[in-house]
C-alpha cells in the first residue's frame, strides 16, 4: 500500500505561482486602467465641427450670401468680427485657423482659383492639415481640421460656392 | 486522517479570501480611478465650452451639477463649482484643483447657480448678446 505523502506541500508550491499569476495579471489591469484616465479626452473633432457651422451661418445666413466677405475692407481679423468670435484662449499662441474660399460657382468646375480668399487665426495650423491627409497614426498631436463646402445664392441671385476650412490645435489639453 | 481534512478546508478558505482581497483592490481602483474628481472637471468643463460655443444669442442652459457638487462636499470645497474668466469656463471641485477650457463664441456668458429651488441642482449659463 503506497502511502501518500507531501501532496499538502505541492498544493502550497502551486499557490505560490498562482498569486504570482494573479499578482502579474492584477499589474497589467492597474497599468492599462491608469494610462486609459491618463489620457484626456479630445474633443477637437466636435469644436471644429461647431466652427466651421458658425461660419457657414455667417457667410450664408439663411441661404442668402453675405455680400460683406467679397468687400476689400474683409482683411485680417475680419472673420472674428463679422463671426462674433474670440480666438484668445488660455494659451500664449492662437489656438484656431480658419479660411474661407468664395468660387463663383459657374467657374467652379473650370477654374480652381476662388475669387476671394480670408483667413484668419494662426497661419502656421494650415500645414497640419496636410499631415493629416496621410493618415498615419503618429500624428495625432497635430490640429484638428475639417472642410466643409457650401452652396449659396446672393440678393440678385447669383451663386457661389464657399469653402470653409477649420482648424481647432489646443493639443496640451486634448491629445497629451 | 482527520486532522489532513481540516487542514485542507481552512487552505482552501484562506486562498478563496485572499482571491476576493485581490478582485476586491482591483474593482476599488478601477470604479475610483472612473469617478476621480479631475475626470469630472475636465468632462464639465469641455462640455460647457461646447455648448457656449454652440449657442446663440439669447440662450438660456441650465446644467444639472448634483453629482459635481457632491464631489464638491466630499472634498470640503463650499465654492462657486462653474464660474468663467473672459472666455474661459473653469470647473472646480477642489481646493487644489479645477479644469479650464475656452470658447470661442465672443458673447457676453453668465455662468452662475440655480437658486430658485431651496438646495442647488442646476447651474445656469445664459449667452446674452454678442460683445
Amino acid at each position: 500500500m503506497k502511502i501518500l505523502r507531501n501532496k499538502t506541500g505541492a498544493d502550497k508550491i502551486l499557490s505560490v505561482y498562482w498569486f504570482a499569476m494573479l499578482f502579474v495579471i492584477a499589474s497589467g489591469i492597474f497599468a492599462i486602467v491608469y494610462v486609459f484616465y491618463l489620457h484626456p479626452f479630445d474633443v477637437r473633432e466636435i469644436e471644429t465641427a461647431v466652427l466651421t457651422g458658425r461660419i457657414a451661418e455667417c457667410v450664408s445666413t439663411q441661404g442668402i450670401f453675405d455680400d460683406n466677405f467679397l468687400s476689400d475692407d474683409s482683411g485680417k481679423n475680419f472673420i472674428s468680427k463679422e463671426c462674433h468670435l474670440n480666438f484668445n484662449s488660455e494659451f500664449d499662441k492662437i489656438q484656431y485657423y480658419v479660411e474661407i474660399e468664395i468660387y463663383d460657382f459657374k467657374a467652379f468646375e473650370s477654374s480652381s482659383n476662388p475669387m476671394k480668399k480670408i483667413s484668419d487665426g494662426n497661419e502656421n495650423l494650415k500645414a497640419d492639415c496636410e499631415l493629416q491627409k496621410t493618415k498615419n497614426n503618429n500624428l495625432k498631436l497635430q490640429s484638428k481640421c475639417s472642410e466643409k463646402s457650401i452652396y449659396s445664392i446672393d440678393k440678385k441671385n447669383v451663386p457661389y460656392i464657399i469653402k470653409i476650412l477649420s482648424v481647432v490645435r489646443k493639443t496640451e489639453k486634448n491629445a497629451v | 486522517m482527520i486532522g489532513k481534512r481540516g487542514n485542507l478546508l481552512a487552505e482552501n478558505i484562506i486562498f478563496i479570501v485572499l482571491n476576493l482581497v485581490f478582485l476586491t483592490i482591483l474593482i476599488v481602483f478601477v470604479v475610483s480611478k472612473s469617478q476621480s474628481p479631475a475626470m469630472m472637471e475636465e468632462e464639465m468643463a469641455k462640455q460647457i465650452a461646447l455648448l457656449i460655443d454652440s449657442a446663440k444669442p439669447v440662450t438660456t442652459i441650465k446644467i444639472n451639477v448634483e453629482d459635481a457638487l457632491s464631489k464638491a462636499e466630499n472634498n470640503n470645497y463650499n465654492q462657486d463649482i462653474i464660474f468663467r474668466q473672459k472666455n474661459i469656463v473653469t470647473v472646480k471641485l477642489r481646493d487644489k484643483g479645477g479644469y479650464s477650457y475656452s470658447f470661442f463664441n465672443d458673447a457676453d456668458v453668465s455662468i452662475f447657480p440655480d437658486t430658485s429651488e431651496s438646495e442647488i441642482k442646476n447651474y445656469v449659463i445664459t449667452i446674452n448678446n454678442y460683445n
